[in-house]
């Protein structure tokens, strides 16, 4: 009798440590990354540093972001000063300063790159759950640039998602995404973030430099920098306007 | 008693023709080339339109299209999801009806080599249909036509050029050494290689007298080496209703946007959530879904429209350069059974347009009363009948003109302004005869008057100096059309090569025609061109001469 009763108390021991050890499971883990990055709006002023075959460009902007439907982008760098886009009710809009005119940019021009970088418009405005997108599945742990980081890899809930695969990396100890893969349905590599730098900034980590790769670009990479960044505040209506882009 | 005043009358005009030679022949000669100029341009353009006309039918659209209505309102946007399915019992009743078809699914992307990236506007084909209707098939300059069920392109030659796939026929000297040559693996494939090209001018030049089995073994060569491997980059356009709608753009942009009854299914299929404020659905009924979707892609909300991300590898085996230049610019052919599943564009049978042509038709005819668009329809709709069915609706027949409408445009554009210039010619020639005629009638004013002393009348007089302006045109016309002849037999027969120039252009300059320009036989235009440049002459003598005759008589006899 004794010794069952040692048997069971070892045994339910060694469960313990195995589930301590285990780690979190790959919906706690996404849904970790969700309340580190989903925000509902977002203004900041950042910089996005796009090297392309020896080339190196600086795009200046200013952005306004709410949820996943408004979003309004200011470039204030010399040579694209004034150039601005709008999101708004699932339609992204340009104005140019040297034409004077508003485009609609739909279809297929919203996987073109953004402004010559590694990111397509639709990257650049995406703000969506990943959990409400993608069923979670943990598939190891891997030291990544020297952080120990889960492997998750990712599958669309809905065939009409635009990358039907992700895997991510995520940090073990901060959570933090530190690299991402995004795939085609065909399940070819598309593009490879990677992060350079998070802070946190209230109780959340949030990533404020990172560099995305458009993988099927030859020798090109976009670094994407914030040099001010404030979260959930409130944001006035009238920045997501026509009037606003035309202004 | 009237022949002898007007025989007299007549020969006064020919011997002050012949009084006054030179001026004669300067406009004589004035005339005459604008006739021709008239001729050559008027068979020039209509040559050019002949060609781009039938080109346009043999090589691009046939002679008419099934196309959904949806699809074709916004077909410039190329909306994938306005496809449609069941093509092929149409086909079959098309094919009763004595029509042959084929059908395509038209998408666009980028195309990555391995040494650059070209936007491709692709056309998802069935390889023997096609091949069947268009004629572009058999003009695959290297390598073949693709095959079905296998991922395999045809590319037009401006792509391939751009990209550097297929033989190249010019390489610069870096790329005949580093992709050319380079792919050889063996002693006995460099020599022959090297066998192939000759260096012309700093660069390197295929052989013209290269054979087929050459070339064949040549594209083997680079094809094993990679040049032909390339990646299509596309989104797959799907739609679907959001899951999710923010209160405020449901309110404020979808509801609006719809009409009464798409509002009445939005609010049935979607309820408020008070805590996320926001719409969620929640019907799953496919029907209802299917008339929510119809709905929403009709009020062009875009929320409902998806882009998915898709990447397919291919391989490319011909390069196509056929006598209409949009076959051969950034254009890719690819089999349409190659792009069904998931590794593809997941197309489940769709289409986006069935072409349609009278089995057996002509290349050298334009399409007849019987591949109009209403006589296809009617045939369509009895074939059809016969087994019980009917065309879905939605589905309509449209005739070539009406996916022709930019370039019908531009062409009557340039018909216009070249004929305007032309008339502008004809004016200023006419203006010479103008001059001509005033200056002989100035200096003849005291010959005037003095046969008018003798009895002649004014109207005999106006005849006259008409009869002699007309000899004019009428000399001037018929030397201008058979200088006009003389250009348009060479013109007609041969045609002028302007494929350098167009592939300048990027091979495609409004005109359906890629590089040889032909001229085309146009007798009513010339008959009238010759009519009214004889008229217009005598016309001339009009103003001077009627003007000298009011004139007193004893003016006109003392005027200097």
């Amino acid at each position: 009798m004794k010794r069952t009763i040692q048997t069971i108390i070892m045994l339910a021991a060694l469960t313990a440590s195995a589930a301590a050890q285990s780690g979190p499971s790959a919906a706690e883990l996404l849904a970790r990354v969700d309340g580190n990055e989903f925000y509902s709006t977002i203004v900041y002023k950042g910089r996005m540093i796009i090297e392309y075959q020896g080339k190196r460009f600086v795009k200046k902007m200013a952005f306004w972001g709410k949820g996943n439907d408004d979003t309004f982008v200011e470039f204030v760098n010399p040579e694209d000063r004034g150039t601005k886009y709008l999101k708004k009710g699932g339609r992204l809009y340009v104005y140019s300063p040297d034409s004077e005119q508003v485009m609609l940019i739909s279809g297929h021009l919203l996987k073109e790159s953004m402004m010559g970088s590694d990111m397509s418009y639709e990257d650049s405005i995406e703000n969506e759950k990943l959990s409400a997108r993608y069923v979670p599945t943990l598939s190891g742990s891997e030291p990544l640039n020297g952080r120990a980081a889960w492997v998750l890899d990712l599958a669309a809930k809905a065939k009409t998602e635009s990358y039907p695969r992700r895997r991510l990396w995520i940090d073990k100890e901060t959570g933090d995404v530190l690299r991402y893969e995004l795939y085609a349905l065909s399940g070819a590599r598309l593009k490879e973030y990677n992060l350079i730098r998070a802070e946190t900034i209230g109780e959340r980590r949030f990533p404020v430099e990172s560099e995305m790769r458009d993988l099927l670009r030859r020798d090109s990479r976009t670094v994407f920098i914030m040099d001010s960044l404030e979260l959930d505040a409130p944001i006035d209506d009238s920045v997501f306007s026509m009037r606003n882009l035309e202004r | 008693m009237k022949e002898g005043p007007l025989k007299t009358v007549g020969t006064i005009a020919l011997r002050n023709l012949a009084r006054h030679r030179v001026k004669t022949v300067i406009t004589t000669i004035a005339v005459a080339v604008s006739v021709a100029l008239y001729i050559a341009a008027d068979a020039w353009l209509l040559g050019m339109n002949l060609d781009s006309r039938r080109n346009i039918v043999s090589y691009e659209i046939g002679a008419a299209k099934i196309q959904s209505d949806a699809y074709f309102a916004k077909k410039d946007e190329l909306p994938m999801y306005e496809s449609f399915v069941g093509w092929e019992k149409i086909a079959d009743a098309l094919e009763t009806a004595g029509y042959d078809s084929a059908p395509r699914f038209v998408f666009s992307g980028t195309l990555y080599s391995r040494t650059g990236t070209a936007p491709i506007l692709f056309d998802a084909v069935d390889p023997e249909q096609e091949t069947a209707l268009l004629r572009y098939p058999d003009f695959v300059e290297s390598g073949r036509f693709p095959e079905a069920g296998r991922a395999e392109l045809a590319l037009g030659t401006v792509a391939a050029d751009k990209l550097r796939v297929g033989i190249p026929r010019r390489p610069t000297t870096e790329e005949y050494e580093k992709d050319v040559y380079g792919a050889a693996t063996d002693a006995g494939e460099a020599g022959f290689i090297a066998g192939l090209y000759d260096e012309r001018d700093g660069l390197m030049a295929l052989r013209d007298d290269a054979g087929a089995a050459e070339l064949d073994r040549l594209w083997g060569i680079l094809s094993r080496s990679g040049r032909m491997d390339v990646r299509i980059s596309t989104v797959i356009d799907m739609v679907a209703a959001p899951e999710t709608v923010r209160r405020d753009r449901f309110e404020e942009d979808l509801l609006p946007s719809l009409d009464a009854e798409g509002r009445a299914l939005a609010l049935g299929s979607y309820e408020r959530d008070p805590v996320l404020d926001e719409y969620y659905l929640t019907t799953d009924d496919p029907a209802t879904l299917a008339a929510l979707l119809r709905a929403m892609t009709v009020a062009d909300y875009s929320g409902a429209i998806r882009h998915v991300n898709q990447l397919i590898d291919a391989t490319v085996v011909g390069i196509v350069n056929s006598p209409n230049p949009k076959t051969n610019g950034n254009v890719g052919f690819i089999p349409l059974d190659a792009l069904q599943g998931e590794a593809g564009l997941m197309l489940d049978g769709a289409v986006t347009e069935l072409l349609i042509r009278s089995s057996g038709a002509s290349d050298t005819a334009l399409p007849g009363k019987a591949e109009r668009p209403e006589s296809i329809r009617a045939a369509l709709d009895s074939a059809l009948a016969a087994s019980g069915e009917t065309l879905p609706e939605g589905l309509s027949v449209r005739g070539w003109e009406a996916y022709a409408e930019d370039y019908l445009a531009a062409s009557a554009g340039d018909n216009v302004s070249t004929r305007v210039m032309i008339v502008f010619l004809f004016i200023l020639s006419f203006i010479g005869i103008a001059n001509t005629m005033l200056m002989a009638v100035l200096e003849r004013t005291k010959e005037i008057g003095m046969m008018r002393a003798l009895g002649m009348t004014d109207g005999q007089l106006l005849l006259s100096y008409s009869i002699e302006a007309g000899m004019i045109g009428f000399l001037g016309s018929m030397a201008g059309v058979a200088l006009g002849c003389l250009i348009n037999i060479p013109m007609v027969e041969y045609g002028v090569d302007f494929s350098s120039m167009s592939k300048e252009m990027g091979g495609d300059f409004g005109y359906r025609v890629a590089a040889l320009f032909r001229s085309a036989w146009n007798p009513a235009t010339i008959i009238l061109t010759a009519a009214a440049a004889t008229l217009l002459s005598a016309l001339m003598a009009l103003p001077p001469t009627i003007r000298a005759l009011r004139l007193p008589v004893t003016e006109s006899l003392r005027f200097e």
